[in-house]
């Protein structure tokens, strides 16, 4: 049998070829190429959120111009594809339901903005660093560095905590002293340690609420704040100025005693106490 | 080897220094204490923030040293006084009632910071120090607002002259109560970032702030002569407003977060 080539390879379907060449081969790494662009661009001039979705819109709408470029170069005609499209769109449409409904939550997360990229969310008692607001998930790094994936209908469903929305945060920490201690002075102490740490803020004033009388100790909850990102600086820094500074001023912070019975259940261990020497 | 220490106060340190490779210079301004050396191509630095009850300090043994390496054995420095990049929130020592449709001039001092240039004055910056450690405030409402510094200051009608507190910019502020309610000053917020700063006499002055304030959910008009207050002194402008300020603008200056809902729990 012979076969022709020349009259398989037409003028007209060798233009087509290169064309459809082009589109793919120059065509996808251009949109990766600009869209990261956009991405960048937009993340230094707006913000990391804007950015992502900036970039995300310019490569979507860019891959969907491709994809029906292509497709016409190949010879199909656009209107009996969104025929058939319509048929195949019934069958796919029971077969993913799940990524539709991620989808539809996605755009309801990009639009409500409960979170941003760069944000830190608790979902599910998982907290991490939002990296990405995509199509179906939202992918965050935990601070162990773990990359996780949450599905937008989970998150859309679920209870989210953003951990830095506002710009201020409080720092809370309970602090126990003993019965015999003066709380007036306790409560001065605690208020100059906030005042004399450069990162806690002056306003909102740093607070020592009264919290309950505890088994071995009168409990304090001293209150401080701190912008976002000096939060765990001040809640390390606040705790060794409390322990140094009782220490100075002799300020006793109790801790649980254990007794241990040996031999009968009802009878302790015999004690002598024996006088200080002081 | 060790080297010979020699130290400089502030009022000789605006014009460039030129750092000699076998001394030390130990710079100091109000609490800041500053030792600087040149190395073989390099500028070292170490600070500290002290008060001089003691008398000066020396430099502390094993001091954390900040290196600035170059290529070209630069070794002048220029020490230029600067106001801080964030807003202070002055909090008087006593707070004042400013009477409606009333007006009053007072006077601040704010320690200022110091900023260290390898070169004259347009060269590189290598740092900035303040000449006191000031904490952290938050100038706003719980949702938004902006991270300023905190600093209690005696708020005076006259001017204290008094060259021994160089290290602190003297402010004078213009308030005009337009409102119709009596103003309690007990917090301004200055924008200092914003103003100019001279040498006159043996003090350091900013230009006037004049701040009217037209209730309290109003936001006021603020703005800075631009020029050094008048006076019987002879000016030196020494630094220009870090940001470009226009004629006039308007801002919160007298907020306070215990106006606030939420605060009581």
């Amino acid at each position: 049998m012979n076969i022709d080539l020349s009259q398989f390879f037409t003028e007209e379907k060798l233009t087509s070829l290169i064309r459809f060449a082009i589109l793919i081969l120059g065509g996808i790494p251009l949109l990766y190429y600009i869209s990261r662009l956009i991405r960048t661009y937009t993340a230094r001039k707006f913000s990391a959120q804007q950015g992502m979705i900036f970039s995300k819109l310019f490569f979507y709408l860019g891959l969907f111009i491709i994809t029906f470029s292509v497709l016409n170069e190949l010879g199909f005609k656009l209107h009996s594809l969104l025929g058939a499209a319509g048929i195949v769109g019934i069958a796919v449409g029971f077969a993913s339901q799940t990524s539709v409904s991620n989808i539809i939550s996605g755009l309801f997360l990009i639009a409500e903005q409960p979170f941003q990229v760069n944000d830190v969310i608790t979902v599910q008692n998982i907290t991490g660093v939002v990296m990405s607001i995509d199509t179906l998930s939202v992918k965050l790094r935990t601070f162990d560095n773990k990359f996780i994936r949450i599905p937008n209908e989970t998150i859309i469903k679920s209870e989210v905590t953003n951990i830095t929305y506002f710009p201020i945060r409080r720092v809370d920490m309970t602090v126990g002293v003993a019965y015999k201690e003066d709380i007036g002075r306790v409560r001065k102490i605690l208020l100059d340690i906030a005042r004399n740490n450069p990162l806690c803020l002056n306003e909102p004033e740093p607070l020592v609420i009264f919290s309950g009388f505890g088994n071995s100790s009168i409990d304090l909850l001293f209150v401080a704040w701190a912008v976002k990102e000096d939060w765990l600086k001040v809640k390390n820094s606040l705790g060794e100025d409390v322990k140094r500074r009782f220490d100075e001023e002799k300020i006793e912070i109790p801790f649980p005693h254990l007794s241990l019975y040996k031999g009968e259940a009802t009878a302790p261990i015999p004690v002598s106490i024996v006088e200080s020497a002081h | 080897m060790k080297k010979a220490t020699q130290t400089m106060q502030l009022e000789n340190l605006f014009q460039p220094i030129q750092l000699e490779k076998d001394i030390c210079y130990h710079v100091n301004s109000g609490q800041l204490h500053v030792w600087l050396e040149q190395g073989m191509n390099e500028i070292r630095l170490t600070h500290i923030h002290q008060d001089n009850g003691a008398g000066a300090p020396a430099l502390p043994d094993g001091a954390d040293w900040t290196r600035w390496a170059f290529d070209d054995g630069q070794s002048i420095i220029t020490i230029k006084p600067v106001f801080p990049e964030r807003a202070i929130v002055i909090t008087p020592e006593s707070s004042f009632w400013l009477l409606k449709s009333t007006e009053a001039t007072i006077y601040i001092r704010i320690p200022l910071w110091l900023r260290f240039i390898l070169g004259g004055e347009k060269g590189r910056t290598l740092t900035e120090l303040p000449t006191r450690v000031l904490s952290n405030t938050w100038f706003g409402s719980f949702s938004e607002g902006e991270l300023c510094l905190w600093h209690l200051s005696d708020v005076s009608r006259t001017v204290d002259r008094s060259p021994e507190k160089m290290h602190l910019v003297i402010c004078p502020l213009h308030l005009i109560n337009l409102s119709e309610e009596d103003l309690l000053v007990d917090r301004i917020c200055l924008r200092v970032n914003r103003l100019k700063m001279y040498h006159g006499g043996e003090n350091l002055w900013s230009d006037t702030t004049t701040i009217n304030y037209k209730g309290k959910n109003e936001k006021g008009e603020i703005s800075m002569s631009g020029k050094a207050p008048d006076s019987d002194l002879e000016y030196t402008l020494l630094s220009a407003p870090r940001h470009r300020a226009r004629k006039s603008f308007v801002a919160k200056s007298f907020q306070t977060l215990k106006e606030l809902p939420g605060l009581g729990f």
